[in-house]
């Protein structure tokens, strides 16, 4: 079957390409070469329209323990937003944290086709492959959490060298059949349990006696040695916290120069300014991104209105918990792993802090000079649910429109804000950049995010329209592995999509000393904490695809 | 064909040895069974107790029944699809499956518009009651094995439920943090005294109290611990001040942990005492740390209301009939529903052949494991295998956290719950006019 994209207006800055007319032709899921002789057995005209790839978002929760205590703890949240079923759609409900189905169809009727579920608990990492599995529509994958688990931190304690714990982290990859690792609030999860409230970069936790900025010196330095694509994922410590850029600043530095991802940063980007002790640091950490090539990131912006946060972070979120609304949160330890906290959240335009933090987001969206190491993210459902992108892509790219929404929100805000005097609007090839090219460039996935022959086509196309959250909102076409699955943002077809991993080498004898680990102390044994290949078909509707990354490399 | 027969692991029928064996006959899913299987006879060699013993036990006959009759499994299969596709208001309880046949039944809801709930359903409510009302802070069975110096049990019962419950999690030979097992101490409060339990190293204290009261005496605890003036002398019969070295050892604990399973929870209010528990810990949590353990029973019913949760958004007790998920944790009860004009039952229950569907007059298909004991003949029943035991599965432990991968132990015949549901709704979907 070859499927010929006619006339469309290419966007695929991995091939340098900026609002070309080009034909794209697909063949058995793949984008092929023109074909010069061969049949074609259907034309989509394309005329007029805008061709991008499938979008892929790099930090969304939608899988996993927290994410189900939060659909659990919100039956409002599902009351006030019921999907019904279809002829050949389930129903599903859900605004701030919808459920799996409801996701995948929601990501796929705004153009995207792959996300990634940023904090898998190794504990719980199989059920997040299971909502992962019920989650169509979309490929998927996980970054598997490291750096408050007790045996990393006895490891290190214990003067572990280097390599062995790059053993045990390529270890953690399989077992949790994950695509990269995640660092939350380092050792931070662990001294809660402790009872320590507060961790600073350079503050030992209260019972390793390891500093966090030891956790991620080690693991960016696994992370590389190890060959994998994506950098150490980094959740910084100080979530939150009023003048907490130093630290973030500081992290960056801890990377020492190797490959390090700064997540959801906009709640990492606080001044102590100001009558009120809270102000936009901003511009003091878009100049370091900008100065240190090493480093990427993706913003977390927050948007007005309700919303639920679920986060590996108990320490914070725990000292979060009076801002709950509605006023009900929770927080667990885990299986000496790591933890979660959910706390449900409105943030509203009117509030100091949080038409601050808005802005804070939109500033760091549009001070970062380079858009390939910069993000879409809300770091669904924590800053807004996933459903607000288009919103989101029309403020980066409509200053006006910008304006206008800058003067609804506290006044204060606005005036501590350097918003207002950013003139920067995005425009398509950069959407395309930070929501395409840059996340499968990050995250090594090289037949995604780009229209080049052999990638798979997953393939967005949208009509034009100067109000870009209309245009973001209603793909004309997307298409997932050459397959047809919304036309004009309705739903035509449920396809499933595939799970992401990456396995790099180990030493096959640290599986002794892990199963001597499981057997002492843990309530599992080691050999069913890890899961299976065969544990993804879901009766025929998952995939595991194994990558191996480039090669390990000890240093 | 409708359902697909084949074991996903050959098994051999000689002598067999099986390590790391998980069982799924309790919310603790132990995983360190050892098995021996021999011409078809199965013996546990290590990591054995009670329920799995007899969990593991084969029994019955493997043969469908309509009406008594034994039938193939086809014309079972035609006749539970066609009584459940004509249903007007249909009801799918049990649910004591694994995530695969929580997943089928949640399809086929969706399709002939069910509403769900598990065997279990109300105590898992009592539980999601305080979640959804107030929240909690919890913790998981390593980190009370590893970590915690003060262990309250509320209800000896426990013992009884998961009976590896002192030996894998109260008194391990090792734990992670140094000196969490020297300073442990287990403080059971409440129910029989003459529990089984097996000798422990951990100083163990017994306090009597009557668990219809546990939430009056929780909350005199919680002044006690506040310092707060109480003007009643006894609570349930029991001297205040007795309780108040317990109230000074919860002040002290460095990790302390309250366990519970609503099962044990008496009284008219269960939920209720669920929420003074998890007030008095949130209290706590100002200046020291102290955790919950809601231990769900098993049979499948953390398992059932994760999957109904991700997919629908609510954890169980939810009605598909509008074509949109309706969450009442009230009305849909499986008594209630039944008793409300439910018109058909497809029961669920593949672990226990004691758990039968409530006696009810309502047409009912029963898939159950095989030498189910019921009082009423249903009009269908069809055999299914055992997770863990008859076919691989995932199920969920019951912190609600792990979910393990059970696997085959024995060859079998039967086929899983999760393949006879999907058998019935192809059935269904197939005689369906099309709109």
């Amino acid at each position: 079957m070859l499927i010929r994209l006619a006339g469309g207006t290419l966007y695929d800055p991995a091939h340098h390409i900026n609002g070309e007319i080009r034909d794209l032709y697909v063949r058995d899921g793949y984008i092929v070469d023109p074909e010069p002789d061969a049949q074609v057995d259907q034309t989509y005209d394309l005329r007029g329209k805008v061709v991008m790839a499938g979008a892929i978002d790099i930090h969304t929760h939608i899988g996993g323990g927290k994410v189900n205590i939060a659909r659990a703890m919100l039956p409002e949240d599902h009351a006030a937003a019921p999907v019904a079923r279809s002829a050949f759609t389930r129903s599903g409900s859900g605004h701030a944290a919808p459920s799996t189905l409801t996701t995948g169809y929601r990501y796929a009727q705004m153009g995207y086709t792959a996300c990634f579920e940023p904090a898998v608990l190794p504990s719980n990492a199989r059920q997040a492959h299971l909502e992962l599995g019920d989650t169509p529509m979309v490929d998927k994958g996980g970054y598997a959490m490291l750096g408050s688990d007790e045996l990393l931190l006895h490891m290190m304690q214990t003067g572990a060298d280097q390599s062995a714990i790059n053993d045990y982290v390529a270890w953690t990859l399989q077992a949790s059949q994950c695509l990269g690792i995640k660092v939350v609030n380092p050792g931070g999860i662990s001294a809660f349990k402790f009872n320590q409230r507060e961790l600073d970069l350079d503050e030992e936790a209260a019972h390793h006696g390891i500093t966090p900025r030891d956790i991620v010196r080690t693991l960016t330095r696994a992370v590389h040695d190890l060959g994998i694509a994506h950098p150490l994922h980094v959740h910084a410590s100080n979530l939150g916290v009023p003048g907490n850029f130093t630290s973030t600043l500081q992290t960056m530095e801890a990377a020492e120069g190797l490959p390090i991802h700064l997540t959801h940063i906009q709640f990492h980007s606080y001044g102590t300014e100001g009558k009120r002790r809270f102000s936009s640091s901003a511009a003091e950490i878009a100049e370091a991104v900008n100065r240190m090539p090493n480093v990427s990131m993706d913003v977390g912006q927050i948007m007005f209105g309700q919303t639920v946060t679920a986060s590996g972070d108990t320490m914070h979120q725990y000292a979060n918990h009076r801002h709950a609304h509605p006023h009900k949160w929770m927080c667990m330890d885990i299986e000496c792993d790591a933890g979660c906290g959910v706390v449900p959240f409105r943030y509203r335009d009117k509030n100091f802090v949080n038409a601050l933090q808005w802005a804070i987001g939109l500033e760091l969206f549009l001070s970062v000079d380079d858009p390939w190491r910069v993000f879409l993210t809300t770091d669904h459902p924590n800053g807004a649910p996933f459903t607000s992108y288009p919103h989101l892509v029309r403020l980066l790219m409509d200053r006006s429109f910008r304006n206008d929404m800058l003067e609804q929100i506290h006044p204060a805000a606005a005036a501590h804000s350097r918003l207002g005097s950013l003139d920067r609007e995005y425009d398509l090839y950069e959407i395309a950049v930070m929501t395409r090219a840059g996340p499968a460039r990050v995250l090594g996935l090289e037949d995604h995010g780009h229209l080049g022959a052999g990638a798979v086509a997953d393939i967005t196309v949208y009509t034009p329209d100067a109000d870009r959250e209309r245009m973001f909102g209603t793909p004309a076409y997307v298409f997932k592995d050459g397959e047809l699955i919304v036309r004009d943002g309705e739903l035509e077809k449920v396809v499933w999509g595939r799970t992401h991993t990456v396995h790099p080498d180990y030493d096959p004898s640290i599986s002794k000393q892990l199963r001597r680990y499981f057997e002492r102390f843990q309530t599992v044994r080691m050999e069913n904490f890890m899961i299976g290949a065969d544990e993804f078909s879901n009766d025929g509707h998952g995939e595991l695809v194994v990558h191996h990354g480039r090669g390990r490399n000890d240093t | 064909m409708y359902v697909t027969l084949e074991p996903l692991m050959s098994v051999s029928e000689k002598s067999l040895t099986h390590e790391h064996v998980p069982c799924p006959f309790c919310g603790l899913l132990c995983d360190d069974l050892q098995i021996r299987i021999a011409n078809g006879d199965i013996k546990i060699i290590a990591g054995g107790c009670t329920r799995s013993e007899n969990g593991f036990a084969t029994t019955g006959d493997d043969s469908p029944r309509i009406a008594g009759e034994t039938v193939t499994l086809d014309l079972a299969i035609n006749h539970a699809a066609e009584l459940l596709g004509n249903a007007r208001r249909p009801l799918i309880g049990g649910l004591e499956t694994d995530v695969r046949g929580m997943r089928a039944a949640l399809a086929l809801a969706d399709r002939i518009g069910a509403a769900l709930d598990h065997t279990h359903g109300e105590n898992l409510q009592r539980n999601l009651r305080v979640l959804q009302d107030r929240g909690w802070i919890t913790t998981t069975l390593s980190e009370v094995r590893n970590r915690a110096d003060l262990i309250v049990v509320l209800g000896s019962a426990l013992f009884t439920s998961f009976p590896r419950l002192v030996e894998r999690i109260f008194a391990p030979p090792t734990t992670m943090v140094d000196d969490a097992l020297q300073n442990r101490r287990l403080i059971v409060l409440g129910g029989r005294s003459d529990w089984p339990v097996p000798e422990t190293q951990i100083p163990l204290e017994y306090i009597p109290a009557p668990m219809e009261s546990m939430g009056e005496i929780v909350s005199v605890l919680r002044c006690l611990i506040d310092e707060r003036p109480i003007q009643a002398a006894t609570v349930a019969g029991m001297n205040i001040d007795s309780l108040q070295p317990l109230a000074e050892r919860i002040r002290q604990a460095s990790y302390g942990v309250m366990i519970w399973s609503t099962g044990a929870l008496k009284g008219d209010h269960p939920d209720l005492t669920v929420q003074c528990i998890s007030e008095l810990i949130t209290d706590l949590n100002r200046e020291q740390r102290f955790a919950g353990l809601p231990l769900a029973a098993g049979d499948g019913d953390v398992s059932a209301y994760q999957a109904c949760t991700w997919q629908t958004g609510y954890p169980l007790r939810v009605d598909l009939a509008s074509g949109k998920p309706v969450y009442d944790p009230y009305h849909l009860s499986t008594a209630r529903a039944l008793a409300d004009g439910a018109d058909a039952l497809l029961w669920v229950s593949s672990f226990d052949t004691t758990h039968e569907p409530p006696d009810t007059t309502v047409p009912t298909v029963v898939l159950g494991r095989n030498g189910m004991q019921m009082t009423r003949e249903p009009e269908v029943f069809i055999p299914v295998g055992v997770p863990g035991l008859n076919h691989a599965g995932t199920v969920f432990r019951g912190d609600a956290v792990v979910s393990l991968p059970l696997r085959q132990l024995v060859d079998s015949s039967l086929p899983a719950a999760a393949e006879v549901v999907q058998a019935i709704r192809t059935r269904i979907e197939s005689q369906e006019v099309p709109c």
